[in-house]
C-alpha cells in the first residue's frame, strides 16, 4: 500500500465572524456522502478556553474504494476559537450563529493497493508494486485520479466559502 | 527535494479604491486556467471587523510542462478596510468593494519535481551537470515563458483594478 497526497500542504480557509456552526459540518458530510464516501469523526473536541468562548477541534474523514486498486481519503480539520453561539437576526427572523475564528484545512491522497495486495515484508511483491506504481501506473495514478480528485476537493472549498459567504466564493477550478 | 529557481521574486502591487472581489477571483483564475495552469488555492483568510473586512488569499497556480519542470506562479493577495459599496455604472446597480489591495507575486522554476534525481550524492552530481550543461536551452526556454506568464497576469490585475479608478 502507498499513499500519494493530492496537495503539497492542506487548503486553508480561515474566517472570522458569524458562521452556521451546524450548517457547515452538514454541509461537508452530505458533500463526501454525495459522493459515496464512508464518513468518519476521528475527534470531536469542545473545550471551555477563555471567557470570550469555547475552543473546537473537530476531525472527519472519509474514505471511498474506486477500484480494486484505487482509494480516495479526504480529511477535513476544522479548529475554532473564541467561539460561542449568539442570537442573529436573519431574514427578519431570529436563529443561533456561532460567533468566533474558524480555521478549515482540506487534505485528501490516494491509495494505491488498499487491500494489501503486495505484502511488505515479500522482496518480490515489493518490486512488483514499485514497478506498477512508478512506471505502469504512474500516468493513470496521476491524471484519472490525482487531478480529478484534486479538483473536486478545490470545488468542495469552493462550497465552504460559499456557505460562509467569503468575498472569494468562486471556484478557481470552475 | 526539488530545486526551485526564483525567475521573478517579490514584485509588489499595491491598489486603494474600488474593486469587484468576485469578479477579480474569478479573472485570475479564469487566465490561469486559459493557459494550461492547474490551480492550488494554499490559502483564503476573511475576518469580518465591524469597521471593514480583512481578506487574504494565496494562489500558487502550478503547470508541468514536462515530468522534470513546472512552472509556478505564487499571487499572495491581502486586502484590508473593505467596505461595500453600491455603484451604478451605466445605469446598472454593482456591489463593489472599497479598501486597499496589496499584492505580491513570485514565480519559481521548479525542476526534478518528483524527486527522481533524490538520493544519492552522485546523482545530485549529475544531476547538476545535466541541468548546468544539457538541459541549458530547455531551462531558459521554460525560465523565460514563466517570466512572460508572471508579468502578463500582473498587468492583467493591474488593468482589472484600474477599470473601477474613475468611478465615483
Amino acid at each position: 500500500m502507498k499513499k500519494y497526497p493530492v496537495f503539497g500542504a492542506p487548503l486553508k480557509i480561515r474566517y472570522k465572524g458569524y458562521f452556521d456552526w451546524g450548517g457547515l459540518y452538514r454541509l461537508v458530510w452530505q458533500w463526501m456522502q454525495k459522493r459515496q464516501f464512508r464518513v468518519h469523526e476521528k475527534r470531536y473536541k469542545d473545550k471551555i478556553d477563555t471567557p470570550l468562548g469555547n475552543e473546537l477541534e473537530v476531525d472527519v474523514w472519509g474514505e471511498k474504494e474506486v477500484t480494486e486498486y484505487y482509494q480516495y481519503v479526504i480529511e477535513i480539520a476544522y479548529h475554532a476559537w473564541e467561539s460561542r453561539e449568539v442570537p442573529v437576526i436573519e431574514n427578519g427572523k431570529q436563529v443561533m450563529r456561532m460567533q468566533g475564528r474558524i480555521e478549515i484545512k482540506i487534505s485528501g491522497r490516494v491509495v494505491t493497493d488498499w487491500q494489501w495486495r503486495y505484502k511488505p515484508d515479500n522482496k518480490i511483491h515489493s518490486v512488483m508494486e514499485m514497478i506498477l506504481n512508478k512506471a505502469i501506473m504512474k500516468q493513470e495514478r496521476d491524471i484519472k485520479h490525482i487531478d480529478p480528485f484534486d479538483k473536486d476537493m478545490h470545488r468542495l472549498e469552493a462550497e465552504i466559502k460559499k456557505f460562509l459567504k467569503i468575498e472569494t466564493d468562486g471556484s478557481s477550478v470552475g | 527535494m526539488s530545486e526551485k529557481k526564483f525567475v521573478f521574486q517579490d514584485k509588489f502591487l499595491s491598489f486603494e479604491g474600488l474593486f469587484n472581489l468576485k469578479d477579480m477571483f474569478r479573472t485570475i483564475a479564469k487566465w490561469f486556467n486559459e493557459r494550461g495552469y492547474d490551480m492550488f488555492e494554499n490559502k483564503n483568510f476573511e475576518e469580518v471587523y465591524e469597521d471593514g473586512k480583512k481578506i487574504i488569499f494565496e494562489l500558487i497556480p502550478y503547470k508541468k510542462v514536462s515530468d522534470y519542470y513546472k512552472l509556478e506562479i505564487r499571487i499572495f493577495a491581502v486586502f484590508q478596510n473593505l467596505k461595500e459599496v453600491e455603484v451604478e455604472i451605466k445605469g446598472v446597480k454593482h456591489r463593489l468593494l472599497k479598501g486597499r489591495a496589496d499584492f505580491t507575486f513570485d514565480a519559481i522554476l521548479v525542476t526534478d519535481y518528483e524527486d527522481r534525481w533524490e538520493g544519492r550524492p552522485a546523482n545530485y552530481f549529475y544531476r547538476a551537470i545535466i541541468d548546468k550543461f544539457i538541459y541549458k536551452s530547455y531551462t531558459d526556454r521554460y525560465e523565460a515563458e514563466l517570466l512572460k506568464d508572471a508579468r502578463e497576469i500582473q498587468e492583467e490585475i493591474k488593468a482589472y483594478l484600474n477599470m473601477f479608478r474613475y468611478v465615483v
